[in-house]
């Protein structure tokens, strides 16, 4: 990692003038026993172990908005899955078209897969284009119990990870395998279906350490929706340090999801979708220097899907173009690969400078028959480079310029820069504002789809989808001003963004008549075209105060404008954030260490699809009290959390009468 | 060159930079303390057979042992006052095991007591302290046990037995401490358990107070230690009252734990971890208060 090597460790010493002794540096924990401290050890160097380019940025010198989250965190918010943990940031969103596909949205509900921003896991992008362009399932990939700590950046940020990075980049770190080594059994039960487990296992030292992971967590969704979950993950990470200067990572892991879906919609009937997820990831980071740093990495992922229904035939007796057979199928499985590899170089320039460059490649592919009506893969490959420059032109300014070039094999190339200043008043008060570009690609399905759907005796049912192959990026364009403050003696942090993000090229489907199948069933197809545009505008601040010791309060607001270009979708009020939201959570440490975690949501109406799916303002209260404890030598926690005590209320498909359930489930963990 | 039994010799081990600094400080502050005797400031290398003087400083370890050697072979040398500087408790015993009551040193350590301030001063809110320790440690054990509870500080130790326990004892430490004080201990003072102990705190997001500027530099949060200046001066102290009394051998000082200390930040990394740490002039201003100092 960042340790530099052996020879430069000799240098230092010397440079020093003690002559430290070496032996035992190749392995931790062979050094010599017995040895006496002398003045050796307070006066030679220590190679470096924590240099500036390692260190996360501190939040107030970030080009952009950043909410941390790290582990106790998401364990004291009694979360199951990330969607629900990411609504500890500020204008996040948490929805799911069913209770099996949890999803966050960042100011706008603009789809139902996370199709506009980006969710890293240790570097790696989920983002699926074998279909609509998916990060929600990618989510799934990891355990909240492997997670180390979420960064999300608040906003777009195409200028240092290309496309889609466009409403908000969940950065998701997992443990170092160093750090979890014995074992842990987390049993999870409750009302609701709820019955989780986990087990996992780590062994190794910090010269090769190891991680396993196996977990399954399952749950009966939304009330009135038929949306069983049952997710069953395999997660692995190997970490290897075969010199000082080096830090290798390898991780694999496979999800399976078997999930409920369909409501009363004759064209989405009562049906399972079962998915699975792979993955395997692999990075090198070398420490050329003390501000040098090297990094490959290098991604193979798998996404495939079945989802497979019947439905009456409903048009076999119809007067006009009436469609023989039975009954329909509908299939919307298939198969999904992606390749990614990237070098990337960390530098300091000089006291003032510095910078990071890099060069990467995908090739990402899609194979479905039904989706894309050709047997053979549809894909697309991106060659992209990108660069960032930071620079303290004074000791309270500092500028950071980016800019990403893209050459993608379907949408052309494409450029998106940054430019932001902070200005750092004092330590405590930092303003930053800037501009940055960014753009979505369209994917695979909206460049190449070509869906049909057929009754059980051949007839074209209808053919849903028949991409023309037109369409462009979108494109957002972002303007902020921000504030990052501490407030010492209140012991308060406060973070603040006032934005404008006007959007363009919105990818929307439109009904066109197509020359190959129009006639037969008297129905048009949709293309994917780019429609319309949007503003929005809006605040959002967090304060998370200590008053005490044993207390934390975090605040989050955010308020919020959107203006769709088209006055059709305006009066149709599709996919309205609120216009508000308030977070209040409490984390408290009581007596015999009880922990409780409280947190309190307030939701203004909004919808996550159409006019017909308004929901009302709503609160949800969720909270946890845990009590740990110890069993011999191991530690243990037990863990009561209710979710929605207000109790159930409509949530999403509203037409539907989906229902978020009030939920309680007791929490077992041990460590051994 | 210099008249045998008149003069205060000061032997270094070498000539790195350490030494001389703390010799160079020695001597700016000889001409208040010295009572007109001679300072000779010798190098080990070039240390002559000669006479005793009235006293030696030894600074660093392998000056002390040369002085220990010489003490055991050369009669005149057998009651030669000693003081010992630039040298860890531990360093110091691990030489001298029994030494009599003229041969004392100017430990580098810190007293904990001060590290528990400083702990307490920067981090408020952080309450359980992480300890690693040898396992032969049993009275310093009680000594921390007893400064951490004036404190209101709840302390965690973690015992390394053997030299590949460090991980086990480390992981328990991490497991409830809120940050970690890393002591020069045999348990720990070795460079590739250094960085393990810092990365790992790091990972865990345990800040990190260290005893000296290089650990700062690498990756713990705070450090407290004393400079070789500091050191130096503390040597000219401590001969003051010897020197000036009638016999050199009867008021010889007894050994003491540094007296004076510099705090070092890293910044960065106190940052990344979210800790509002104060000035450096406040917070050693305000340390020295507590301990009534200057």
């Amino acid at each position: 990692m960042v340790l530099l090597p052996a020879f430069r460790v000799r240098q230092v010493c010397h440079s020093v003038g003690l002559v430290v002794t070496l032996a035992g540096v190749a392995g931790v924990g062979a050094h010599a026993a017995e040895r006496s401290v002398t003045e050796e050890d307070y006066f030679a160097n220590v190679p470096v172990v924590l240099t500036a380019s390692r260190l996360d940025q501190p939040l107030n010198e970030a080009p952009g908005a950043i909410t941390v989250i790290d582990r106790q965190t998401i364990r004291q918010s009694g979360a199951r899955t990330l969607p629900e943990v990411l609504r500890l940031v500020p204008g996040y969103l948490a929805g799911g078209w069913n209770g099996a596909n949890p999803l966050a949205a960042y100011h706008i509900p603009m789809d139902d897969y996370g199709t506009r921003n980006l969710v890293l896991i240790d570097g790696r992008s989920v983002y699926s284009t074998s279909y609509l362009g998916d990060t929600h399932r990618g989510m799934m990939d990891v355990m909240l119990e492997d997670i180390e700590r979420i960064e999300v950046l608040r906003g777009a940020n195409s200028a240092a990870y290309g496309a889609n990075a466009m409403f908000g980049v969940i950065n998701i770190i997992t443990r170092h395998s160093a750090d979890t080594t014995g074992g842990e059994v987390l049993l999870t039960s409750g009302d609701n279906g709820i019955r989780d487990r986990r087990v996992r296992i780590g062994w190794g030292d910090e010269a090769a350490s190891f991680r396993l992971s196996v977990g399954e967590q399952r749950d009966a969704g939304y009330l009135n929706a038929y949306d069983d979950k049952r997710l069953g993950q395999v997660n692995a990470r190997a970490d290897f340090k075969p010199t000082l200067a080096d830090d290798v990572m390898v991780a694999m892991g496979v999800s399976y999801l078997d999930a409920g879906e369909g409501d009363s919609d004759n064209e989405n009937p009562p049906h399972k979708i079962r998915t699975r997820d792979s993955y395997v990831q692999g990075e090198w980071r070398r420490q050329l220097g003390f501000d040098d740093e090297l990094k490959v990495s290098a991604s193979f992922m798998e996404d495939a899907k079945e989802d497979f229904a019947t439905a009456p035939n409903d048009r076999a007796t119809r007067a006009t173009y009436p469609i023989p057979g039975a009954y329909f199928t509908m299939d919307y499985g298939g198969l999904g690969r992606r390749a990614n590899v990237e070098v990337q170089r960390k530098l300091g320039l000089s006291d003032s400078v510095r910078a990071v460059m890099g060069v990467g490649f995908k090739d990402e592919r899609a194979r479905s028959a039904p989706l894309y009506n050709t047997s053979e893969w549809v894909s697309f490959r991106e060659t992209r480079a990108f660069g960032t420059l930071e620079w303290r032109l004074h000791p309270q300014w500092l500028l950071n310029g980016g800019l990403f070039v893209g050459n993608h094999s379907r949408a052309g190339t494409y450029t998106a820069p940054r430019l932001m200043a902070n200005w750092l008043l004092s330590p405590e008060h930092t303003f930053r504002f800037g501009v940055t570009e960014s753009i979505r690609a369209p994917n695979l399905y909206e460049y190449k789809a070509d869906t049909r759907i057929y009754t059980d005796v051949g007839g074209l049912y209808v053919h849903e989808y028949a991409a023309t192959g037109g369409v462009q990026p979108e494109k957002l364009l972002s303007k902020e001003l921000g504030y990052v403050g501490r407030f010492k003696d209140l012991h308060l942090t406060l973070d603040a963004r006032l934005y404008h993000e006007r959007m363009q090229d919105v990818i929307r489907t439109k009904l066109y008549p197509h020359p190959e199948t129009n006639p037969i069933n008297g129905r048009r197809s949709r293309d994917y075209v780019n429609l319309t545009g949007l503003s929005l505008t809006g605040l959002e601040y967090q304060l998370r105060w200590k008053p005490f010791s044993a207390t934390e309060v975090w605040f989050n607001q955010s308020v919020g404008h959107v203006k769709w270009d088209d006055p059709g979708l305006e009066q149709h009020k599709e996919r309205r954030p609120p216009k508000h939201t308030t977070m209040i959570a409490l984390f408290q440490r009581l007596p015999a260490n009880v922990q409780l975690g409280v947190i309190h949501e307030r939701i203004g109406s909004m919808t996550w699809r159409a006019r017909e799916d308004w929901m009302p303002f709503e609160h949800r209260t969720d909270v946890r009290l845990a009590y740990p404890f110890r069993i011999g030598a191991n530690k243990a926690e037990v863990a009561l959390t209710v979710q929605s005590v207000n109790g159930p209320a409509t949530f999403v498909r509203v037409q539907e009468n989906f229902q978020l359930a009030r939920k309680s489930f007791l929490t077992l963990r041990m460590e051994m | 060159m210099w008249a045998a039994g008149e003069g205060v010799w000061v032997l270094l081990s070498d000539t790195s930079w350490a030494y001389k600094e703390a010799a160079a400080a020695l001597q700016a502050d000889w001409r208040q303390v010295g009572r007109g005797k001679e300072l000779v400031i010798l190098n080990a290398r070039e240390w002559p057979i000669s006479p005793p003087p009235t006293a030696l400083v030894t600074l660093g370890a392998s000056a002390l042992r040369m002085a220990m050697e010489r003490t055991g072979t050369q009669a005149d040398w057998a009651r030669v006052p000693i003081l010992s500087a630039l040298l860890p408790k531990d360093g110091f015993t691990a030489i001298w095991k029994r030494p009599p009551s003229w041969v004392s040193a100017a430990y580098l350590d810190q007293p904990v007591e001060r590290y528990l301030n400083l702990i307490r001063r920067t981090m408020p809110r952080l309450t359980t302290v992480g300890v690693l320790l040898d396992d032969d440690t049993a009275s310093q054990r009680q000594a921390l046990h007893k400064a951490a509870q004036d404190r209101g500080l709840r302390l965690v130790i973690g015992v390394v037995d053997k030299p590949d326990a460090v991980s086990s004892a480390l992981r328990s430490v991490l497991a409830d401490a809120d940050v970690l004080l890393i002591l020069p201990d045999g348990a720990v003072a070795d460079v590739a358990v250094l960085q393990h102990v810092l990365m790992t705190a790091y990972r865990q997001r345990v800040p990190v107070v260290s005893y000296s500027p290089a650990l700062v530099k690498a990756g713990a949060a705070l450090g407290l230690y004393a400079s070789p200046s500091q050191a130096g001066r503390q040597v000219a102290g401590m001969l003051k009252v010897p020197l000036g009394a009638a016999s050199v051998l009867a008021a010889w000082p007894a050994s003491r734990w540094a007296d004076d200390f510099t705090i070092a930040i890293n910044e960065q990394v106190c940052r990344s971890l979210g800790l509002d740490v104060p000035d450096v002039t406040v917070l050693t201003d305000a340390l020295r208060r507590e301990e009534g100092m200057r």
